[in-house]
């Protein structure tokens, strides 16, 4: 067990450096930083100044080894708008996301698994045809559009709930609701799915035989077995969550990373997109770690592999 | 449960009439038609026939294991003094596993794959005996060494993919006799196996069956695994019941013509015989049967009777029915 932690900690490193890699193409090939830095009246002492400070007078594999030195030492530039470090900045809005985030990804996982069971359960009845049919119209729904109606709804006509921003627990309901939505019907189908083929397993009619009741039956054996595919699909749903956070929070006005980083990139604010993305991606990164030791532990055949 | 004076006397499985059709869409499948047969305590009953000849459904009608939106099941399945077809769904899941247990065929697919061998095991111990969760692991243990599995200790915290074919047929073993049922009904339960532990899994059983004193319904298409374990045997043939006698005289005297053909199916390696005999064309779909006596098509002796009505099981000698109108002569002698 701990060895397999150990092989999968290894590609932690690797995964980053080629985001940073990406990162640092994609930072060079957005412009000459010197007109990002330096408003439009620099003069030309000013830009080589800045030349030598940026190190833009050295050939482009030793700017990459200072850049990854920087990064490495957490440094990530001054923010354009803040001033201060860049890295703090993000930071400060972790918190704000993550809040957004656990929310809406517990909100989808219990409801997603727990209406894919049912559909499972009551295959090709009502509810199953309840669930899927709202589950796939769901799908189908654009999130920015959602947010809008949700906010028109609850928070302009009935005026339940606040329209924007972050504050107390009602605040986070429509946010979490919108991003929930967004994966939710993903949870549904793929539970559905992976709850209706292990139904069909051999190993479930010996439980039967064993005496196990329905409900027995469906929680110790069948789920555990369905969880797999399920675990998997939540690994890469992380990255679509985080994604359809950004969007989310423009829409909530949510002080959160994906709000910044929207922000920053219509700013030219570099420092604050690169560590923006850095963060986000070690995000990703654990998350698909801490999916694949969970799978681990509920599939011992996967330890060996 | 029975008195013991009236136990003593009926068999301890008593089937009468089992009729199984499957609804599928506006269509119904008669997949077993009118099977009777009895198996009394501690006796072996041999279920033969081919693949489709209904032996599994068989045996998941009897331990009520096929789903009710699908099936449905009529006639008697009288097991211990109670008829098990009327039982209601919540006291049936007391007599699974408890007084009648079922050993599959595919000891691949039959074990859940993530979850220990031991708390597989230990699942119908807790369930039906109300053993504690240690209790329970000491008779897992006691149970795979039973099962002759070495390291029992050991294996109990290991997964069926850890263990081979064999060995995990055994596990499935060790788990129906755990709370040592009266009955288990062994569908195929060494096709999936190779040779030599074919005759490992048939020694094991044969040896628990003795020492636990169980009644088995062992459901096969080797007449070799029924003429050496079974008392009795019913053969089935497209989801009727088409002769049943003892193994002696059944494997001695075989009245029913396709009891007769698979007999000289088995290959004489001692003779000079040079060809393989088969019993020529194929066993009818069951949506399709013909009106009078499914195997009249294959059959050398059929007349026009036998393609109109369908003949009933019927006694040709004592203790030995066959359902045939012009069944082979007593004294006909089949060398298996």
């Amino acid at each position: 067990m701990l060895n397999y932690i150990a092989r999968r900690l290894i590609y932690i490193p690797l995964s980053l450096l080629l985001v940073l890699c990406a990162a640092f193409v994609v930072l060079r090939a957005t412009g000459n930083p010197i007109d990002i830095f330096l408003d439009p009246n620099h003069t030309p002492e000013q830009a080589d100044v800045l030349t030598a400070r940026l190190h833009l007078d050295q050939p482009i594999l030793v700017q990459f080894v200072i850049y990854l030195r920087d990064v490495l030492r957490g440094d990530f530039g001054d923010s354009l708008q803040f001033g201060g470090p860049a890295m703090p900045a993000v930071l400060d809005r972790l918190g704000a996301t993550l809040e957004l985030l656990a929310a809406a990804l517990g909100v989808a996982l219990v409801l997603g698994i727990f209406g894919g069971i049912a559909c499972a359960v009551w295959r090709d009845r009502t509810p199953d045809f309840l669930i899927s049919t709202i589950a796939i119209a769901a799908q189908s729904m654009p999130s920015f559009w959602l947010g809008i109606l949700l906010i028109q709804i609850f928070a302009v006509d009935l005026r339940w709930l606040p329209t924007s921003g972050r504050g107390d627990g009602w605040h986070l309901i429509l946010p979490a609701a919108t991003l929930a939505a967004f994966v939710l019907p993903n949870f549904v189908l793929i539970t559905r799915t992976s709850m209706l083929e292990v139904m069909g397993e051999p190993f479930v009619v010996t439980g039967k035989a064993k005496g196990l009741s329905a409900a027995k039956l469906l929680f110790t054996h069948v789920f555990p077995n369905a969880l797999n595919p399920i675990l998997s699909f939540l690994g890469i749903q992380v990255g679509r969550l985080v994604a359809g956070s950004i969007v989310t929070e423009t829409i909530f006005s949510w002080p959160g990373i994906g709000r910044l980083l929207i922000g920053s990139i219509f700013q030219r604010d570099v420092p604050i997109v690169l560590a923006g993305v850095v963060v986000v991606s070690l995000f990703i990164i654990l998350a698909n770690l801490i999916v694949d030791l969970l799978l681990s532990i509920n599939d011992p055949r996967i330890r060996l592999g | 449960m029975m008195p013991a004076a009236l136990s003593e006397a009926t068999p301890l499985l008593s089937v009468r009439d089992l009729t199984v059709r499957f609804r599928s869409g506006r269509e119904t499948v008669t997949a077993i038609d009118r099977v009777s047969f009895d198996v009394p305590r501690g006796r072996v009953l041999g279920l033969v026939g081919e693949s489709g000849s209904g032996k599994s459904v068989t045996a998941l009608a009897l331990m009520r294991l096929l789903s009710p939106d699908m099936a449905e099941i009529a006639g008697e399945v009288r097991f211990d003094g109670r008829d098990l077809v009327a039982l209601p769904e919540g006291e049936m899941r007391r007599v699974r596993g408890r007084h009648l247990s079922m050993i599959f065929q595919e000891p691949m697919t039959s074990l859940n794959p993530i979850a220990s061998i031991g708390n597989q095991i230990c699942e119908p111990l807790r369930l039906h005996l109300g053993l504690g969760r240690k209790a329970a692991r000491d008779r897992a243990a006691e149970l795979l060494a039973m099962v002759a599995i070495p390291e029992p200790r050991r294996r109990l915290d290991q997964y069926p993919h850890e263990l081979s074919g064999g060995m995990r047929q055994r596990v499935v073993i060790a788990m129906a006799i755990a709370c040592e049922p009266r009955l288990i009904i062994a569908d195929e339960p060494t096709t999936a196996l190779d040779v030599t532990t074919q005759a490992q899994i048939l020694d094991l059983l044969r040896d628990l069956q003795s020492r636990l004193g169980m009644a088995i319904v062992m459901i096969t298409h080797d007449l070799g695994v029924v003429a050496e374990f079974a008392d009795h045997v019913q053969v089935m043939y497209a989801g009727r019941g088409v002769e049943r006698a003892a193994v002696r005289d059944v494997f001695g005297h075989p009245r029913h013509p396709y009891t007769g053909g698979l007999l000289r199916c088995i290959p004489d390696f001692d003779g000079d015989q040079d060809r393989l005999v088969g019993i020529d064309g194929t066993v009818p779909s069951l949506t399709n049967l013909p009106p009078g006596c499914a195997y009249a098509p294959r059959c050398e002796r059929a007349q026009d009777d036998c393609r109109i009505v369908v003949p009933d099981l019927e006694a040709v000698a004592p203790a030995h029915r066959a359902a045939c109108f012009h069944p082979l002569e007593f004294a006909r002698e089949v060398s298996p």
